[in-house]
This record gives structure tokens, sequence and C-alpha cells, in this order.
């Protein structure tokens, strides 16, 4: 396989980052060039743990989401009955907890372990690559900030999608719909902590919002918390779900969120960049590659098209 | 080639799937009622 000059660049880095030998250098640019120009090929015949071969997510990550996965079910398990308190439904529920205000309790002391998660979370993002930078070891195309690049991305996706592209992109540790879906949880979970703390504390809201506007805030505050919750039900339930279960080569459920590892297959199709750095700094996946290379399985895939694919693809 | 669960793995995927497909549910009837209510 030949490198772009952008997977090189990747490569590249990885390798001065990591301070990689020479001998290490040369036995990386071989399996690099044993590889087949075909990376479908590559991907759909190499062998794949179900709960993950390669690191992705930390403890803290995995910690995190876990938080908010919980937190988010709870909260709008929770907050529906108090909007719709009205509702045949609600008072019977709201009695199972004891009426409407202990349901408001819960639904408050949950969303302070949501924003607790936050803290614990921006923490996290912060002396993460503070610790990177110190080791000589940070590369901001492995981050989730966005780059031109995930604008190319999606744009060789989509052609990719159409059948106007043999392959898809070659893309980083994050890919462009992961950092867009990564935002927009930000955004919302910022909207819902604002507003909720609106409805908790209108006094110091409006103490800090110029005179005038505080009750125009409360509206526009009471109309954001339900209906951003509304959109995160939406997107929870439609996108992240779709993707981390019932999309092709992740069903019936994607692993990495408790394993915090990634399967090789989907390594290399969806973060061949990040895969590349993964050969820099793991041996193991390394002497794996030069097994696969030596049995020439891949060479026996290439020569029977239709099997090579897997059975999964037309 | 993603090697085939085995049963412990069957029981927790299809479980937390199952899980939410049911929330998908509870999800569509919560969009319902917030789209249908009348202030």
């Amino acid at each position: 396989m030949k490198l772009s000059d952008e997977a090189r660049d990747v490569l590249e880095t990885s390798l001065r980052q990591n301070r990689t030998g020479a001998r290490e250098r040369q036995e990386i640019d071989a399996l690099i060039a044993g590889l087949p120009e075909d990376r479908v090929l590559l991907y759909k015949n190499v062998m794949s743990n179900p709960v993950g071969d390669l690191p992705r997510y930390s403890i803290h990550i995995r910690l995190q989401h876990m938080l908010t996965f919980v937190t988010f079910l709870t909260l709008a398990f929770t907050g529906l009955p108090i909007h719709f308190t009205d509702s045949f439904w609600a008072g019977p529920f709201n009695a199972l907890l004891g009426g409407v205000n202990v349901t408001r309790v819960i639904h408050r002391t949950i969303a302070a372990v949501m924003i607790f998660s936050m803290l614990y979370h921006l923490a996290t993002i912060i002396l993460g690559p503070l610790r990177q930078i110190g080791l000589g070891k940070f590369d901001l195309r492995r981050t989730i900030l966005p780059q031109w690049k995930d604008l190319r991305d999606f744009r060789d996706d989509l052609l990719y999608f159409s059948g106007q592209r043999p392959q898809r992109p070659e893309m980083d540790k994050f890919m462009y719909k992961q950092k867009i879906h990564y935002f927009a949880a930000g955004f919302g979970n910022t909207v819902m902590v604002v507003s909720g703390s609106s409805f908790l504390f209108p006094e110091f809201w409006a103490s800090v919002l110029p005179a005038g506007v505080a009750s125009h805030w409360q509206e526009l505050m009471r109309l954001s918390h339900p209906h951003e919750a509304l959109l995160a039900l939406l997107v929870i339930a439609f996108w992240h779900w779709y993707n981390v279960h019932l999309a092709p080569g992740r069903f019936p459920m994607q692993w990495t969120f408790l394993t915090g590892k990634i399967t090789r297959e989907h390594q290399m199709e969806e973060h061949f960049l990040e895969y590349l750095r993964n050969l820099v700094e793991l041996p193991e996946e390394r002497r794996y590659l030069r097994e696969l290379l030596d049995s020439r399985v891949l060479d026996a895939a290439a020569r029977a098209p239709a099997a090579a694919y897997g059975a999964d693809t037309p | 080639m993603i090697r085939p669960l085995v049963a412990w793995q069957k029981t927790v995927a299809y479980a937390s799937l199952a899980f939410v497909l049911a929330w998908t549910v509870f999800g569509v009837y919560a969009i319902w009622l917030i789209l249908t209510r009348v202030d």
C-alpha cells in the first residue's frame, strides 16, 4: 500500500513522538508496503474480537459515558411526568415515586450528577492533552476538535456511499460524524443546565441579566428545556443508537463503551490514520499484521473477489 | 471477519439492544406528547 501524503505525515509524526528506532521503522514500512491498496479487502479479511482489539477510550471517558447514559435516561424519564403533570399517566407515575415533589427532587439530584459528569469531562479534556504535551506526544489531529480535513472526509464519504469512490476516506481517531455528535451533545447539555438552573435560581438570573430581560429569559428557558430534551431524545434514539447498535458491522452492539477497545476491522475502516499510530505504538499489532501477510490470506482473498469482501457485502 | 459472539456476549448485546429499542418506543411516545401538547 502506498500511503497518501496525509497518512504518511501522521505516521511520521507518530514515529517521531514515540522515538521509534530504525529497526522498528523498517518493520513498519515493510508491513505497510505489504498491505493491499484496496483497504476494503484488508479490513474485511482481518480477524477481529467482537469486544475489541485496539485501545480507544480511557477508563475516565468510559465512566463519563456511563454517567451520561444513566443520567440522560433518568432525567428524561423523570422530566416527562414533571412537564406533563396533568396527563393521565403522570399522576400514577408520580404517586409511585411519592408525589410530583419527589419526582422533582430526583430530577434535580440526577441533574447535579450530570453536571458533575460534565465537569469531570472538562477536567479530562484539559488535563489529558496537557499530559500529552508534557510527554511530547500531543497531536491535534488525534483530538475531537474539528479540522478542515473533516469537510473533505465528509465529501469523500458521501462519494463512497453514492458509488463514486472506491474506498472510504482515511479518517482519524474521531471522524466528522462523531465530532458533530460530540459538539451537539455539548451544546445540548449546556442548554439543559442553563435552562434548568433558570427554573431553580430565577433570582440569580434576574440579578445578572439586564433589566427587562429576565422575564423574556424565563420564557425562552421554559421553551428551551423540553424542546432541547426532545431533540436529545431524537438524536439518541435515531442517530446514536443506530450507529452503535444497528449499523452493519456494529450489530448487535459496539462494545467500546464497556471495554474501551475498538475492533481491528472498524479501526481500519473508519479510523485508518489511528490504525497507523497503533502500528507504531503496539508491537503485538505489528506481529498480528506480519502473521496475516505471511499467511497469504489477503492474496487468496484478492483472487476470489466474490468472497473477499465478506458475506454481508452485496 | 469478526469472531461470533459467545453466549454471555450475546446475552449482554441483545439485552442491550432490546433495551434500546424499548427506549426508542418510549422516545417516540415522548415526542408525540410534546408535539401534540396544546398550551
